[in-house]
C-alpha cells in the first residue's frame, strides 16, 4: 500500500465520520428537498422578493432559536420565550411612549430581559424546580403583564428611525436588517456552542451533568446562563418584531416558543440534551417557513398549515432518532 | 522502622468526619499513602468509602478532621480546588460525556484554549498521545463515547485521569464493569503509575485486584478505618475474611 492509498484511506475515513456524526444531514437534505419540490411546483417561488420575504419574516425565529437550541442541548426547556417576545412587544412600546429615548430603552429592555433570564435560571439549578414548570409561570406572569399593559390594545410605536430600522430597513437598500442580525446571532451563536470553553461546558452538562460538576465546573451558573442567553435573544427577536410591526401587541409572541422548539429539534437538536446545532436550527426554521410559504402561493387553505407542519416535524423526529441513530 | 515510614505521606487524613443529617457516613477515618505506594481501600458496601472519596475528590466537604498533602494542610472546597492539588478520580461510573467525544472528554472543565476559542487540535492530538501510552485500541479521538466499549471507556476515564500527571490518583472500583483481558490492563496501567511516583488509592471489592497492585490495604467499616495490612502477607481468604469479620483473624496471633 502506498502512502497515497492511506491518506486517501483516512480522509474517506473522517469524511464519513463527519457525516455519521452530523446531526445537521437530515435537516439539510429535508431543507433542500422542499426548496427544490416548491421550485419545480410553483410559480415565482424562487423570485428574488419571495426568498427575501420568507428569509425575512423568518429572521425573529432564528434569533429565538438560536437562544432555545442551547436550552435544549442543556437539556432544559424554556416554554417562556413566546410569551417574551410579546411582553418585550409591550414593554418597548410603552416605555417608548412615556418618552425615554430609544438609546435607553433598549438597553432598558434587555436588561429587564436578562433579569428574567436569571429568575427562570436560580429557580431551575439552586432550587430545583423542573424548567417545563417554571418557564410555563414565567410565560403566564409575562403575557399576563403584557395584557394588562395593553389592555386589549396595541399600543403603536412611533420612535427614531435607527430603531425602526430593525424590523423595516435594509442594509445598502438591499439586504434586510433583520436577516444580517440574525445571521451574526448564528454565527456567534455557532462560535460560541462548538469552538469555546462555554459551549463544550453546556454540551457536556446536557449529556451527564454529574460528570461536568465532578470536574470542577461551575454547573448552576453556567445552566443559568442558557436561560439568560435565550431570554435575551427572545428580547432581541421581540424588539424586531414590534418595530416591524410598528406597535406593541401582547399577542405577538403567542405560540412562538412551540415554533422555535419545532424547528430546533427539526434541525436535529437532541430534546434529551448533549446535542445541538445553531445552523440545523436556523435550517429548521426556514424549513417550515419555506413549507408555509409554498402553501400560501399553491393557495393551500390556511388552516391545514399547523397539521403540516406538525407532521413534518413528526416525520424529522422519527428520522433523527430511529434511523440516524441507528446507523451508529 | 523502614523507610517508607521516615518519609512525609504524600496524602494523610486524620479523623475525617461526615454526616448527612442523622446518618453518620464517617465517623473517624485515618489514612496514610506515599508517593509510588498504591493504598487499597476495602470494606463492605455502606462503610463509607465512597463518601471519603467525594471528600478526597473535593465534591463534598467533611464535617471535621484534616488532610494534608506532602505535610500542608489543604482544605478543598470543590472539585477544582482538589483537582489543582493534583489529585485526580476514577469514578465508577467514570463520569463521562456519551455525546462529547473522547478528546472532549479528556479536558472538560480545563479545556486549553488559544483567545478563548478551543485549541482542538491540541486537544485531539494530547489526548491520542495518551491513548497510545495506554495501548488503546480506539481509533480516533473524535469517536464519542457512547460508541466505545466498556474496556474503551475505562481506558479514556484512566487516560482523562493521567493526562494532567497527577500526584495523587484514587480509583473507585475501576475493575468491578470489565472482563478478564481488560482488568489485566488496567492492573498493569496502575503499576506504571505508581513507578511514576503517583500515590494510588485503589478502593475495590476485587481482592485480587487488593493482592495484585497493593501495598497496603486499610478496612473501613462503620465509617471508621479498624484495620491496616501490608498486602504481601495478604492471601484472597484474608481479605475475605477481613471484610466479613470487620478485622484480620491473624491479628490476633501477633
Amino acid at each position: 500500500m502506498t502512502a497515497g492509498d492511506a491518506s486517501a484511506q483516512s480522509i474517506g475515513a473522517s469524511w464519513l465520520l463527519t457525516i455519521r456524526y452530523s446531526a445537521i444531514l437530515p435537516i439539510l437534505v429535508m431543507f433542500i428537498l422542499v426548496l427544490v419540490a416548491f421550485g419545480l411546483t410553483t410559480d415565482r417561488f424562487w423570485s428574488v422578493g419571495n426568498v427575501t420575504n420568507v428569509l425575512r419574516q423568518g429572521a425573529p425565529l432564528v434569533i429565538v432559536a438560536v437562544g432555545v437550541t442551547f436550552v435544549l442541548v442543556a437539556a432544559g426547556i424554556d416554554l417562556s420565550i413566546g410569551a417574551m417576545v410579546s411582553f418585550v412587544g409591550v414593554m418597548t412600546a410603552l416605555i417608548l411612549q412615556m418618552g425615554l429615548a430609544p438609546e435607553l430603552t433598549v438597553p432598558l429592555i434587555l436588561g429587564l430581559a436578562l433579569a428574567i433570564g436569571v429568575v427562570n435560571g436560580y429557580l431551575i439549578t439552586y432550587q430545583r424546580l423542573p424548567s417545563f414548570i417554571v418557564t410555563l409561570g414565567t410565560l403566564s406572569i409575562l403575557v399576563g403583564i403584557a395584557q394588562l399593559i395593553g389592555q386589549g390594545f396595541s399600543i403603536p410605536i412611533e420612535t427614531d428611525r435607527w430603531l425602526i430600522s430593525l424590523g423595516q430597513g435594509r442594509i445598502g437598500g438591499i439586504v434586510p436588517v433583520q436577516i444580517a442580525i440574525a445571521m451574526i446571532v448564528v454565527a456567534v451563536g455557532w462560535v460560541l456552542l462548538n469552538r469555546t470553553p462555554y459551549g463544550l461546558r453546556i454540551r457536556g452538562i446536557g449529556s451527564n451533568m454529574e460528570s461536568v460538576r465532578r470536574s470542577g465546573v461551575p454547573v448552576n451558573r453556567l445552566v443559568t446562563s442558557v436561560y439568560m442567553l435565550a431570554a435575551v435573544l427572545a428580547a432581541v427577536g421581540g424588539i424586531i418584531i414590534a418595530m416591524r410591526l410598528q406597535s406593541g401587541t401582547a399577542s405577538a409572541g403567542t405560540g412562538l416558543e412551540l415554533k422555535a422548539i419545532a424547528a430546533v429539534v427539526l434541525g436535529g437538536t437532541s430534546l434529551f440534551g448533549g446535542k445541538g446545532t445553531v445552523v440545523g436550527s436556523m435550517l429548521g426554521v426556514y424549513t417550515l417557513g419555506f413549507i408555509e410559504n409554498g402553501l400560501v402561493l399553491n393557495r393551500v387553505d390556511p388552516f391545514y398549515f399547523n397539521i403540516i407542519q406538525g407532521l413534518v416535524l413528526l416525520v424529522a423526529l422519527w428520522l433523527n432518532m430511529g434511523f440516524f441513530s441507528r446507523m451508529r | 522502622m523502614n523507610d517508607v515510614e521516615l518519609r512525609v505521606p504524600r496524602v494523610e487524613v486524620r479523623g475525617i468526619r461526615k454526616s448527612y443529617g442523622a446518618v453518620t457516613a464517617l465517623r473517624s477515618v485515618d489514612l496514610t499513602v506515599h508517593a509510588g505506594e498504591v493504598l487499597g481501600v476495602l470494606g463492605d458496601n455502606g462503610a463509607g468509602k465512597s463518601t471519603l472519596m467525594k471528600i478526597l475528590a473535593g465534591s463534598e466537604q467533611p464535617d471535621g478532621g484534616e488532610i494534608f498533602v506532602d505535610g500542608a494542610l489543604v482544605s478543598f472546597s470543590s472539585p477544582r480546588d482538589s483537582r489543582s492539588a493534583g489529585f485526580e478520580m476514577i469514578y465508577q461510573d467514570l463520569a463521562l460525556c456519551d455525546d462529547l467525544d473522547v478528546a472532549s472528554n479528556f479536558y472538560l472543565g480545563r479545556e486549553p484554549c488559544w483567545f478563548g476559542m478551543l485549541n482542538l487540535k491540541r486537544m485531539h492530538a494530547d489526548a491520542a498521545g495518551e491513548l497510545a501510552q495506554l495501548g488503546s485500541r480506539i481509533p480516533t479521538t473524535k469517536v464519542e463515547i457512547k460508541a466505545l466499549s466498556g474496556g474503551q471507556r475505562q481506558t479514556v476515564a484512566i487516560g482523562r485521569a493521567l493526562l494532567f500527571d497527577p500526584r495523587v490518583l484514587i480509583m473507585d472500583e475501576p475493575t468491578a464493569a470489565l472482563g478478564v483481558r481488560e482488568t489485566a490492563t488496567v492492573i498493569e496501567t496502575i503499576r506504571q503509575v505508581k513507578k511514576k511516583n503517583v500515590a494510588v488509592i485503589l478502593i475495590s471489592h476485587r481482592m485480587q485486584d487488593i493482592l495484585d497492585v497493593c501495598d497496603r490495604a486499610i478496612l473501613i467499616a462503620e465509617g471508621t478505618d479498624v484495620a491496616e495490612f501490608a498486602v504481601p502477607e495478604l492471601t484472597t481468604e484474608d481479605i475475605a475474611d477481613i471484610i466479613l469479620r470487620g478485622r484480620f483473624g491473624k491479628e490476633a496471633k501477633h
